[in-house]
């Protein structure tokens, strides 16, 4: 089967992080964060729609907000098919990188 | 108050609404208010806007994909039924295309005249910087002429200021004759107007592009002359103008040290460009403009409170400390002093003529839409979703509205040399290649597209398969009341702008219809020269040598022009703290004689009568304004000169009928006679030609090294009224495109009234109609409108003219006939192409309607 994109595990992962509080504001925050990059709003339904679209989350409307011009929040949370392609993206990760020694950037 | 801060930019969250519809991403957009109210509280909310509009911007493009992501069969297939549809209705096509492209030319068109109104004065490095001096009276009239000793003042006391310059316009003062004499042959010489003196500042403060010469070195010496392109043309043909002599007046040799483009769209239009003599700097008099450069980073406020009471603390006028001197950019020079009203005004129009284009869409789109409703009907069976047929639909008029600016811009081609010769403008059709005119044109199409398209794409999605499908004839006579207002709307600004086009070309034949109290037919005009003025009398005793020669006198200016204007009267009674507001004119004797104005009471001037040198002759409005009941032989002094009033005058308007009659003195005083600056000629109508040539011949051998020309007076009264007679025409224009195009979405709704109606039709006149009822059947419900049109255009057109002719002092009562025959017309124009439809309709066979059954 096809395997995670970086993109796709990047977002799992910080779904997975922020356990009930996972919704778009926060995980967005969150996936900012540690690539030190920007990310549209837009970037981030983008992947999260599509990981809605593969089944790898499922979504839970919360309730109508004021703070949010009266739109509800939609929590997401990790399918038993997300853990596993999670899984599968790490053991893949370790096996590829098992012994590999990188050659030095300095000399080059 | 905080919350209503807080909101995220209202366009960026509508656009985001609107692409973005479904339900589905309520959460993106709930995180995306969270996400600003977070920013807005950290970074301030401009910041919070700009990330807002950017984040929306950049998640079009996503919400777009995930919506439109269907096969490329799908998108053939929509461009497929709209070409069948574009073929199969080809009236309606013709008459949306045809609709939007008139719509859009006239946009176009409008927009590239705003443009350049708005260009005006842009391309001086130091835009910023310059402002025009101007004083502004009690009554809050803001007067661009200021005092010549007023500048220089103020550029001792304010160090703000970095130059200044003034405008002494030579030309409208004196009359100016320049002289080229070559190497060899005849010297070339003419009468100037456009003479201007200035400060040698000048070329440092504005930038007008050097075609010889450069702005360091152009006014080095006081003898220093700049001229434009198109003059050193006209007296040096293809010569180097750089270094000739031209001379003034027969008297002063200027040099030519530059030429100047001087592009059009400057507010100041200059032929000749000299020196400006230092003696000017006690001179309180005002008559012409100044402009002052400000340091680049002065404070304007300040510099408005330090030069408020300038003319308080210098001038010698008594009455200074009521006018406030202040300052007006450079780049809003054009546009004030009355401009600024047309560019709103043809915005307007603009937009306006451009709704109506759309608005013919929506209603035929509509109206037709029986025809499609199976289509729907089928898509949404297959499963296409609401939104999908929306996009099909907007995608549909966003390609006929792409059409049809195809042909605007034919049209703008075709039409650019006529708007040229309505607005007296030189626009290009190269304006339109450039990037900024490219996206220009895009949004036009997309937003032409958006707002013709949006309400028939809802209409036409939101049909139920399940009915249009089940029932046989899937359309129901279902009047919309949307199509009804809108046809309504149309029709209003079409009588709208009938009406005053009517009500401008009442008041131009009023204005030019109304005895102006002097007769102006037969009238010469000859500029002056030192020499004849100085042999005046001779020379005007010679010309009377001649049969049809009938009066000769001499004037400032033409009589329906003459706005010179003074406070240097007194008279007995008259109240000490008043300052007076008197027109003037100086004259020559035969004056009232030449132009036949009628006296009232005493006499006029008698010719070579020494006694009359200090005499006054006054108009019956002043005699009213001095409160005199008697005013023959009271005392009046007039600059100092004490003299007594012989005569009364009849009132006459000596400038156009926008201003007042003023109160007016003549003299004939000799002291004056060097604003002297037109001999007139009284002719009689009895073999002109000799006459003419006799005149010429006189004046040759008076003063034979000054050139020679006449004009009748009676041709350059037109030009007073210009302006007018242009707004008429350009409303006239586009009162025609409207009602062209509102009838053209008249014709198309009408054929799809009488298709709609066949069969009703076809048993009507089987069970006996006569044409001309079912002609009345058709034609009752637009009639109905246009009248309910013409009853909500009317107020509306009453208020807008009234306020028009506030711009007259003498203006025509606003008829009401007028706005009732702009009804009719527009009522009949309507009734040809419902007319037509109706009687294709009423004379068709019924048994070709019926037979289907």
């Amino acid at each position: 089967m096809k395997f995670l994109s970086r993109q796709e595990e990047l977002l799992l992962l910080s779904i997975l992080r922020l356990r009930e509080n996972a919704y778009g504001v926060p995980i967005r925050l969150h996936v900012c964060d540690v690539t030190d990059k920007y990310w549209s709003i837009g970037a981030i339904y983008d992947v999260l729609d599509r990981l809605t679209r593969k089944g790898l989350v499922s979504t839970i409307s919360g309730e109508p907000e004021k703070k949010r011009g009266g739109k509800s929040k939609r929590f997401y949370r990790i399918t038993k098919q997300g853990v596993r392609a999670l899984e599968e993206v790490r053991e893949l990760q370790q096996k590829t990188w098992i012994d590999i020694s990188m050659p030095s950037l300095k000399n080059r | 108050m905080s919350s209503k801060k807080l909101a995220p930019p209202p366009l960026a969250a509508w656009l985001l609404k609107v692409i973005a519809s479904s339900s589905d991403y309520d959460p993106a957009f709930g995180d995306l208010v969270e996400t600003f109210e977070y920013i807005a509280e950290k970074e301030g909310t401009k910041k919070a806007k700009r990330w807002f509009w950017k984040e929306v911007l950049k998640s079009l493009s996503g919400f777009l994909k995930n919506r439109t992501h269907r096969s490329a069969a799908m998108i053939k297939n929509y461009i497929k039924i709209a070409y069948r549809n574009i073929s199969r209705n080809k009236t309606f096509t013709l008459i949306n295309t045809l609709g939007l492209a008139v719509g859009m030319a006239c946009f176009i068109l409008i927009t590239l005249w705003i443009q350049d109104e708005l260009s005006y004065d842009k391309f001086h490095t130091n835009k910023d910087d310059l402002y025009l001096l101007t004083i502004i009276h009690p009554n809050s009239i803001t007067d661009p002429n200021v005092p010549y000793a007023l500048a220089p003042r103020l550029a001792e006391e304010v160090p703000e200021i970095a130059h200044f310059t003034r405008i002494y316009s030579l030309g409208s003062i004196r009359t100016c004759t320049f002289k080229y004499q070559p190497s060899q042959g005849m010297p070339v010489m003419y009468y100037e107007t456009n003479v201007d003196l200035v400060d040698s500042s000048f070329f440092s403060m504005f930038s007008f592009p050097f075609v010889y010469g450069n702005a360091q070195t152009a006014f080095r010496d006081p003898h220093s002359l700049v001229i434009t392109e198109r003059i050193a043309a006209k007296y040096f043909g293809r010569e180097n103008p750089m270094g000739k002599t031209l001379t003034l007046n027969n008297q002063e040799d200027l040099i030519v040290t530059g030429v100047v483009d001087i592009p059009s769209n400057s507010h100041l239009q200059m032929d000749f460009i000299a020196r400006l003599p230092n003696r000017l700097d006690n001179d309180w008099n005002w008559r012409d403009p100044s402009y002052v450069l400000l340091r680049g980073n002065s404070s304007l406020p300040d510099v408005k409170d330090k030069i408020r009471g300038a003319l308080s603390r210098h001038s010698p006028y008594p009455f200074a400390d009521t006018l406030k001197v202040d300052v007006l950019p450079l780049t809003r020079v054009h546009l004030s002093f009355g401009r600024r009203m047309y560019v709103y005004i043809f915005s307007v129009i603009a937009v306006f003529i451009l709704l109506i284009a759309c608005v013919n869409y929506m209603n035929l789109a509509t109206a037709s839409s029986s025809n499609r409703v199976r289509e729907v009907g089928l898509r949404k069976v297959m499963g296409a979703k609401h939104q999908e047929l929306i996009q099909q639909f907007l995608g549909e008029s966003v390609l006929m509205s792409a059409i049809g600016l195809g042909l605007s811009l034919i049209l703008v081609r075709i039409g650019l040399p006529l708007i040229n010769s309505l607005t007296a403008k030189q626009l290009d059709f190269s304006l339109l290649y450039r990037h900024s005119m490219y996206l220009y044109l895009l949004g036009l199409i997309l937003i032409v597209g958006l707002v013709s398209g949006l309400y028939p794409a809802f209409f036409l999605s939101s049909n139920r398969p399940a009915e249009t499908l089940k029932t046989s004839s899937p359309f129901k006579a279902k009047r919309s009341s949307f199509r009804v207002v809108t046809v309504i709307g149309q029709f209003a600004v079409s009588v709208l702008l009938i009406a005053c086009t009517a009500v401008v070309f009442q008041q131009l034949d009023f204005i030019q219809k109304r005895p102006l109290g002097f007769s102006i037919d037969h009238v010469l005009k000859v500029p002056i020269n030192p020499i004849l003025l100085n042999r005046f009398q001779s020379y005007k005793n010679d010309l009377l040598q001649n049969a049809n020669v009938l009066n000769v006198t001499a004037g400032q200016s033409v009589p329906y022009e003459e706005d010179y204007k003074t406070s240097g009267v007194e008279w007995e009674g008259k109240d000490p703290e008043m300052s007076p507001n008197i027109r003037y004119s100086i004259v020559q004797s035969d004056y009232m004689e030449t132009f036949g104005m009628e006296v009232m009471e005493g006499r006029s001037f008698q010719s070579g009568s020494f006694a009359d040198m200090r005499n006054y002759v006054i108009n019956k409005e002043a005699a009213e304004y001095m409160g005199m009941q008697d005013p023959v032989g009271q005392k009046l002094v007039f600059w100092g000169t004490t003299g007594t009033i012989i005569g009364v005058v009849n009132n006459c308007h000596h400038v156009s009928l926008h201003r007042e009659i003023m109160p007016h003195i003549y003299t004939i005083y000799p002291r004056h006679y060097n604003a002297l600056k037109y001999v007139f000629v009284k002719i009689s109508s009895a073999n002109v030609p000799d006459t003419l040539e006799y005149i010429k011949e006189t004046s040759m051998s008076y003063a034979p090294n000054f050139p020679y020309q006449y004009n009748f007076i009676d041709q350059g009264i037109q030009t007073l009224y210009q302006s007018e007679h242009r707004l008429g025409r350009i409303f006239s224009a586009f009162a025609f495109l409207a009602i062209f195009i509102s009838c053209l979405g008249i014709f198309g709704l009408a054929s799809f009234t009488a298709e709609k109606r066949t069969k009703e039709i076809g048993i009507r006149k089987v069970l006996g109609a006569p044409v001309s009822h079912i002609v009345i059947l058709l034609s009752k419900e637009f009639s109905r409108w246009i009248l309910l049109a013409n009853l909500i255009a009317w107020p509306i057109g009453w208020y807008a003219m009234s306020k028009w002719l506030q711009n007259f002092a003498y203006r025509t009562g606003l008829n009401p006939l007028l706005f009732i025959f702009a009804g009719l017309l527009s009522l009949m124009v309507a009734a040809l192409p419902v007319g037509y439809q109706a009687v294709k309709a009423a004379v068709a066979d019924p048994v070709d309607s019926l037979r289907y059954e």
